[in-house]
């Protein structure tokens, strides 16, 4: 089948809910991350450092935070397969995942050392991820909760209710009983937990906005290129009438005129004849380029509503060297063709085809002098079919290679050589090609002649 | 000039084509009839019974020639155009107007219905070489 247009992706849930699904994975992949990492750390604290920490509760504790987060991980899917998903349930899941890490992180806070403990710090690194998952209300309350725990902690060592494990030597024993200390301490490090709240939160506030600033933009854009689309076609159509009211009054005026200079109106003295025919000529191109015109809107405007079939361009190219044989001979010129012994099928628009290759060859018999050749070759290549029309004819100017398929656009030589032609012969032709998903490429040679090649997409079963 | 070579009408809506059709033809010794509309046409068949009928792909709108043609050439019994079905139609059409009614005889005459077609812009030794034939090939019957 033929490769469509990249359709703009409209994604399925909202960006907020989405991005609150994906950082619960992500959160979960953390958490693997950190309980393996504390056995490591406990061990390079314990045996490295030579910390008199009591190994047996902490590696408890890594053990549950991994026992616990496999249980998270379980829910997580459970969550992710209901449809449709509902934010309210994925927002309570991700604060009650915080809650039971606030527990764990004062529980190891407790066995490293409480106020003392190093690793006390990992409190800020959580108030940060949480507040990065959360709204804003959900942050401070998990932030207040994170102070409360350590400052209860604190305070039940502070009057031995639990005892006190002392583990950085250097530190004075009675540090954690030292109301002064333990004060200044609570309070500063309340106040980073909420800094910390804080900073990540109007941080992490700015980029939601400005991710629905995007998804805005996104959506914006998608309506003006499905409105672009819209009018292009609008106006293929308009281009489509028009010409077919042209059309009419056209073919009635040269019809009439080839009555007068047939005779068919009394004969005509030689003055008369010449105006006339010079009248008929104008408006056979005036015709020509109506055609052209319609055919080229045609391929656009069919760009999207096209009906279809499967080919055999071997029939179509047989087609098209038949109708070309007059021209052939009165210009003397040898037409060689030289195509594969299989049907080369294709799923396309059958007059689109024939109308590509008779524009091709069609150039071809006008530019090239009486007595030259002409040659079309096709070869199945992969998936695709290669066409080359080649001539002897005059060529085509480097500088005009470029420009040869924009619309209306004839080279030098060309105008030269055929004074009357439209310059949209080409550029249906690459229109044609490109809609089917196709190649086309020139390759000249001034004065030497002209090779276009081309790839269709087949479709061979 | 005598005209003996037989009746045609010519169903078309645009008159200046009636007038060159009318001229070739009755140049070349036919009688020509014209009617502007499918209406009018269907109404001047049964009353001229012509030879050969000219007909307009596009009239009021686009198509309404081939109405008429598949009216004309009705194998239904009760039709009331039955006794005409043998007039033989040529059709005229813009260039290439619709491709899809590029006609061949031998692989369209079984559903296009019309005997022949010519494209406008008409060449007039087209158009009289198409008449001849299609009234030759219906003399003999």
């Amino acid at each position: 089948m033929r490769p469509n247009r990249k359709e703009i992706e409209v994604p399925a849930s909202l960006p907020l809910e989405e991005e609150l699904i994906r950082q619960i994975e992500w959160f979960i992949r953390q958490r693997w991350a950190a309980g393996a990492g504390s056995i490591a750390l406990f061990w390079v604290m314990r045996f490295v450092l030579n910390l008199p920490l009591p190994l047996l509760p902490l590696y408890a504790i890594s053990g549950s935070v991994l026992a616990y987060n496999f249980l998270f991980h379980q829910y997580a899917q459970k969550l992710e397969a209901a449809t449709p998903h509902r934010l309210g349930s994925f927002s309570r899941f991700a604060n009650v995942q915080i809650v039971v890490d606030w527990g764990a992180l004062t529980l190891v806070v407790h066995y490293s050392g409480g106020i003392e403990s190093p690793l006390i710090f990992f409190f800020i690194f959580h108030v940060i991820i949480s507040t990065i998952l959360l709204s804003q209300r959900a942050a401070y309350l998990q932030t207040t909760l994170a102070a409360f725990l350590i400052t209860l902690l604190a305070l039940i060592e502070y009057y031995r209710i639990i005892p006190h494990f002392h583990v950085l030597s250097i530190l004075s024993e009675r540090l954690y009983r030292d109301p002064g200390y333990l004060l200044t301490f609570l309070l500063f490090f309340t106040g980073t937990l909420y800094m910390s709240t804080y900073l990540t939160g109007s941080v992490s506030k700015r980029l939601r906005e400005r991710e629905k600033d995007l998804v805005m933009l996104k959506k914006n854009l998608e309506q003006a290129y499905h409105k672009l689309e819209e009018s292009d076609v609008a106006k293929s159509e308009f281009v489509m009438m028009v010409t077919h009211e042209l059309r009419s009054p056209l073919s009635t005026i040269e019809s009439t005129l080839k009555l007068f200079l047939q005779g068919y109106a009394g004969d005509l003295v030689d003055e008369q004849t010449k105006l006339v025919r010079g009248i008929e000529q104008r408006t056979r191109f005036l015709l020509n380029l109506v055609n052209d015109l319609l055919h080229l809107a045609r391929v656009k405007a069919e760009k999207f509503k096209k009906e279809k079939a499967k080919i055999n361009l071997k029939e179509i190219v047989e087609r098209v060297s038949r109708s070309i044989q007059t021209g052939l001979k009165t210009k003397h010129l040898n037409l060689q063709i030289d195509l594969p012994s299989s049907p080369v099928m294709l799923w396309g628009n059958e007059d689109e085809m024939e109308l590509l290759f008779s524009n091709l060859i069609g150039n071809s018999v006008r530019y090239t002098p009486p007595g030259g050749s002409i040659s079309v070759k096709m070869a199945k290549e992969n998936l695709q079919v290669k066409t080359e029309v080649s001539d002897t004819g005059i060529g085509i100017a480097t500088e005009d290679s470029s420009k040869i398929f924009e619309e209306f656009y004839r080279a030098k030589n060309a105008k030269k050589m055929v004074k009357a032609g439209t310059g949209l012969g080409l550029s249906i032709a690459k229109k044609i090609v490109e809609t089917c998903g196709g190649k086309i490429r020139v390759k000249s040679t001034p004065g030497c002649g002209t090779t276009f090649t081309f790839y269709l997409p087949m479709d061979e079963q | 000039m005598v005209k003996n070579k037989g009746k045609i009408l010519v169903i078309e809506d645009d008159e200046q084509m009636v007038n060159f059709v009318k001229k070739v033809l009755e140049a070349h010794s036919y009688q020509v009839d014209s009617a502007p509309s499918a209406e009018e046409g269907l109404k001047k068949v049964k009353e001229l019974s012509p030879d050969l009928i000219v007909l307009d792909v596009m009239l009021e709108t686009r198509g309404e020639g081939f109405i008429t043609a598949q009216k004309l050439k009705s194998t239904d019994p009760e039709s009331e155009y039955r006794e005409y079905s043998h007039i033989p139609i040529l059709m005229l059409t813009a260039i290439n107007a619709e491709m899809k009614f590029r006609y061949s005889p031998e692989t369209d005459g079984e559903y296009l219905p019309a005997e022949d077609f010519v494209e406008k812009p008409v060449e007039p030794s087209e158009l009289v070489q198409k008449v001849e034939n299609l009234l030759a090939s219906k003399a003999p019957s």
